[in-house]
């Protein structure tokens, strides 16, 4: 359980986060690959904290910062998801185009 | 290897699996489902690094947080239990590549860093020391998150509430026109459903 | 300290320019008020600082720099000039018409603060300034009804005149400069050889330019086109004393050169002499009463060249209060009549009250004793023989002409009318005067006649020994055969006015006699010998200017013309078969480049244009409104940036 290894948990997690954004055309598996990418940085500041800061709470503070950003995230996508459904029975990222030059 | 290094290679590779799952099952329930195991690997490595509030925090947030999601494949998608196996993905290559480059230049930049050595004490108290620093020296920031959570709850409120800016919004609401019973105003957007695009 | 005698009527001028302009009588007495009220403080001013001696200096910069003394001569003259002002800018009020009246009595009070200056002043600067100072404001006072062309013409002369000879007082203040390095009086004293003759005839000339001597005379005349309590001012009793003012403080140096004691002398007796006979042949009164202001100053030019300041100062102050007096009194006349005609005046039945003031002023004109004019002259009479017995002769005719013209004065202006018809009984007019106008003119001639009556004292003493102690001079004492000479020619003069006005009333109105009234043919002399050759160069100079310069002009292009027709005639075949050459090579150069050199700018151009335009209908292409879109380009964008960042770190 080297850091090295923690690290590279977690750039895998992001890379998949990464793919799953880019990828999927519902807008909650969009969402869902945020997470992921949010859940791999969350395991990469644990990691680093636990193996270079020598317990300084900071560390842990930036963990729980990370945390608030996801539930933050999530209420304002599914809120934003519920009302563009509300109008236009949208659930798809192609179907919003009204945006298009 | 000892122990706790098998544990984590254990806990890791289902992380990673199970994380590569969601977006590869036809159900979406299944998907958060997936998404929660995921998170609750990473909990538990991170519970093993020595941060126990914080893991079993992730836990706790993460369930739940996938139980709304799941509410809410159910409520939105088409196919939330994957009956009829379909897999909507757009720009497929380009994200796969992309992917695979952030993994692999992230890889690098790791195992070509030096970090320092400063591993934590396994004696101190850090749930206590993270109480401490939350409550003393970074008030600030912990009232600034309690501030920002709570412009999120109200933003979420409005923004998904029933009544909508011109009226109802299950109707569509549309602005009111220019005239006394005219066209409503603005620019009309495309009617119908969303695209049901099938990509197999 | 004693600067604050020039400032305090500066101060009151400019209040005066500000006197509402509302009705007649109450801008009248407003100005009346301030005018009085300013003499009086100058002159209660003046007796502070003559008595405590005060001194002032302003530096500008050194070595240049304002001082002011009062000795006692300076300040007794500065006491003098406001309270003579005073009658005279009440008279003023009054008197002069209303269009224009705050400006008259704003200059007459700058101008008083002018003379104020000039007479404290302990150097030669300060001296220039108020000297200039006071030549500005004459010209301005003299030309105050400047809406008839030749008021201003008089002015303008009268101006230029003095002005000329204040060359003289600047050639003496740069000598002083240049030898001592300061400008103050003191260093006249060290003047030898070339500087002290520039100065002392500098000095002079100046002087005698002010003071309306020969041959500068002709100036006083033209500038009794002024109003008259301007000529009582500035033409009588304070400007033209500046010139005898400047020699009588500056006397100890003057005396110490050799010849300028007698040409002052000579220039006053000259003057005494030729004033007196155009004063007897004048009927214009104000014109006889300037040029007995000629006369006398040359008198006090007299005076101080055989060496007795004193004396010349206290005619001064006698002539300074009679010769107001009797101009004041012209003014009356004039109001009365419409003219200064002294032949149709015979105003003593009308004017009864200012007709017994003037006979006052009169009498000390003629130097008739008790009255004050009376010492004075016998003084200077006596300060002569001191010198010489010409001088004390010249004196002595001087008086006797003076007598004779003040008599005619007298008779020809107030005296009675020699017809009398029976209507014209009943016409007296009564004694004490009625209008409020009247009242002030004649409570200001009143005043100055008392001033006359006061120099009266001199004749006694004791007040000759304390005048001697205050102004530190000395008095000569009078010889008992001069004074009767002189009292018989006194007498002979009255006999010979009084003969002119009775019998001979035309006199110098035509003929020979009036040639000789307007100062002896001086200005057509001065018009021969100074204007018209001045003006017959110029207009020969302008001439030239026109001939060869223009000449030169017109030969350059003359000469341009011939040679471009020889050159046409030589080298029109040669030159036209060069610019067809030129042509030709020209257009083939012309030719292609333009072909080549269109397509390339053309060519850069319009593709810069099209390639933006291209590339900006691609980067519209990215707007399509798809958010997964959105997502790809700022993952690209985030990877580019850690990719730069990496790169530059």
């Amino acid at each position: 359980m080297t850091l090295a290894t923690v690290l590279i948990v977690a750039a895998a997690l992001i890379g998949i986060g990464l793919y799953g954004a880019l990828s999927q055309q519902s807008f909650v598996m969009l969402m869902m690959g945020l997470e992921l990418m949010l859940n791999g940085g969350l395991l990469a500041v644990i990691g680093l904290w636990a193996n270079t800061m020598g317990g300084a709470p900071e560390g842990q503070l930036l963990a729980i910062i990370i945390m608030a950003v996801m539930a933050v995230d999530m209420a304002i996508g599914f809120a934003l998801v519920t009302a563009v459904y509300r109008k236009r029975q949208a659930d798809v990222t192609e179907s919003l185009t009204t945006m298009k030059h | 290897m000892g122990l706790t290094d098998l544990l984590f290679l254990a806990l890791s590779a289902v992380a990673i699996v199970s994380g590569w799952r969601v977006f590869a099952t036809d159900s979406m329930v299944r998907a958060s489902f997936l998404l929660l195991l995921s998170f609750v690997a990473v909990g538990l490595i991170i519970v093993m690094l020595a941060a126990p509030y914080i893991g079993v925090a992730t836990v706790f947030m993460m369930a739940v947080e996938m139980m709304v999601m799941a509410l809410f494949m159910v409520m939105f998608m088409m196919n939330p239990a994957g009956l009829n196996p379909m897999m909507m993905v757009h720009q497929h290559r380009f994200s796969i590549a992309a992917g695979v480059l952030a993994f692999a230049g992230l890889t690098a930049a790791i195992l070509f860093t030096s970090f320092p050595e400063n591993s934590v004490d396994p004696s101190t108290p850090v749930v206590h020391d993270l109480g401490i620093e939350l409550l003393g020296p970074s008030m600030l920031i912990f009232e600034t998150a309690g501030v920002t959570l709570l412009a999120t709850m109200i933003g979420s409120v409005i923004l998904s509430s029933r009544s909508g800016r011109f009226g109802l919004a299950d109707q569509g609401s549309k602005p009111p026109g220019l005239e006394p019973d005219g066209e409503p105003a603005g620019r009309q957007p495309e009617q119908g459903g969303g695209g049901h695009h099938h990509h197999h | 300290m004693a600067f604050l005698l020039p400032l305090l009527p500066i101060l009151f001028a400019i209040a005066a320019a500000f006197v509402p302009g509302g009705e007649d009588g109450r801008q009248r007495l407003w100005l009346t008020g301030l005018a009085v009220a300013a003499m009086a403080l100058t002159a209660f001013a003046a007796a502070l600082g003559a008595g405590g001696g005060w001194a002032g200096h302003i530096a500008w910069h050194e070595p240049l720099g304002l001082t002011a003394a009062l000795p006692p001569l300076a300040g007794a003259m500065a006491i003098l000039v406001s309270l003579i002002a005073l009658p005279v800018l009440a008279y003023a009020a009054f008197h002069e018409e209303r269009r224009g009246l705050r400006r008259l009595v704003a200059i007459l009070l700058v101008f008083v603060g002018g003379m104020e200056l000039l007479v404290v002043a302990a150097d030669f600067l300060t001296l220039l300034i108020g000297w200039e100072l006071v030549g500005l404001c004459s010209y301005l006072l003299i030309a105050h009804q400047w809406r008839e062309r030749e008021n201003t013409a008089s002015g303008l002369y009268a101006f230029l005149m003095t002005r000329f000879g204040d060359l003289g007082l600047f050639a003496a203040a740069m000598a002083v400069f240049a030898a001592t390095g300061s400008f103050s009086y003191g260093g006249l004293a060290a003047l030898e050889d070339t500087p002290a003759v520039v100065a002392g005839f500098g000095l002079l000339i100046a002087a005698a330019s002010k003071s309306g001597q020969i041959p500068f005379a002709p100036w006083l005349f033209r500038a009794m086109a002024g109003p008259t309590s301007v000529s009582a001012l500035l033409h009588a009793a304070t400007m033209v004393a500046a010139g005898a003012f400047i020699l009588l403080r500056l006397e100890p140096f003057l005396a110490s050169m050799p010849g300028l004691p007698g040409t002052i002398i000579a220039v006053g007796a000259a003057t005494a002499f030729s004033g007196g006979i155009v004063a007897l042949l004048q009927t214009h009164a104000k014109r006889l009463l300037a040029a007995s202001t000629s006369a006398h100053y040359g008198l006090m030019f007299v005076a101080v060249g055989a060496g007795y300041p004193g004396v010349a100062f206290l005619h001064l102050v006698a002539h300074a209060a009679f010769k107001a007096l009797l101009f004041l009194a012209a003014g009356l006349a004039h109001e009365k009549t419409g003219s200064y005609d002294l032949s149709t005046m015979r105003l003593g039945r009308t004017l009864s009250l200012a007709g017994l003031l003037t006979l006052i002023g009169a009498l000390s004109l003629a130097g008739v004793p008790p009255l004050g004019g009376g010492w004075t002259k016998e003084a200077v009479t006596t300060a002569a023989e001191h010198w010489s017995l010409w001088a004390a002769g010249a004196v002595i005719l001087a008086g006797a002409l003076s007598a004779a013209y003040a008599a005619r004065f007298q008779l020809s202006a107030f005296g009675q009318a020699e017809e009398q018809d029976d209507e014209d009984e009943g016409e007296t007019a009564p004694l004490w005067p009625q209008t409020r106008a009247r009242q002030v003119e004649i409570g200001a001639m009143a005043l100055l006649a008392l001033f006359v009556l006061l120099t009266s004292l001199l004749w006694l003493p004791p007040v000759r020994s304390t005048l001697e102690e205050l102004l530190q001079t000395a008095l000569p004492q009078a010889s008992v055969a001069t004074l009767v000479l002189s009292l018989i020619g006194v007498g002979l003069g009255l006999l010979t006015g009084t003969m002119i006005a009775r019998q001979y009333r035309t006199l110098g109105t035509e003929g020979a006699a009036a040639e000789a009234a307007h100062w002896l043919g001086l200005p057509a002399l001065i018009d021969a010998a100074v204007t018209g050759p001045v003006l017959w160069l110029s207009r020969k100079a302008a001439k030239l200017d026109d001939k060869l310069i223009d000449g030169a002009v017109r030969l350059v292009a003359l000469g341009g013309r011939g040679a471009s027709w020889v050159m046409r005639q030589k080298g029109e075949a040669g030159a036209e078969g060069l610019v067809t050459q030129a042509i030709g090579i020209v257009g083939s150069l012309s030719r292609t480049t333009s072909r080549f050199g269109e397509w390339l700018t053309d060519g850069l151009v319009e593709g810069l244009a099209l390639t933006v335009g291209q590339s900006g209908r691609d980067a519209r292409r990215l707007q399509t409104g798809l958010s997964h879109h959105y997502y790809t380009i700022a993952t690209l964008g985030a990877g580019a940036a850690i990719i730069l960042l990496l790169s530059l770190s």
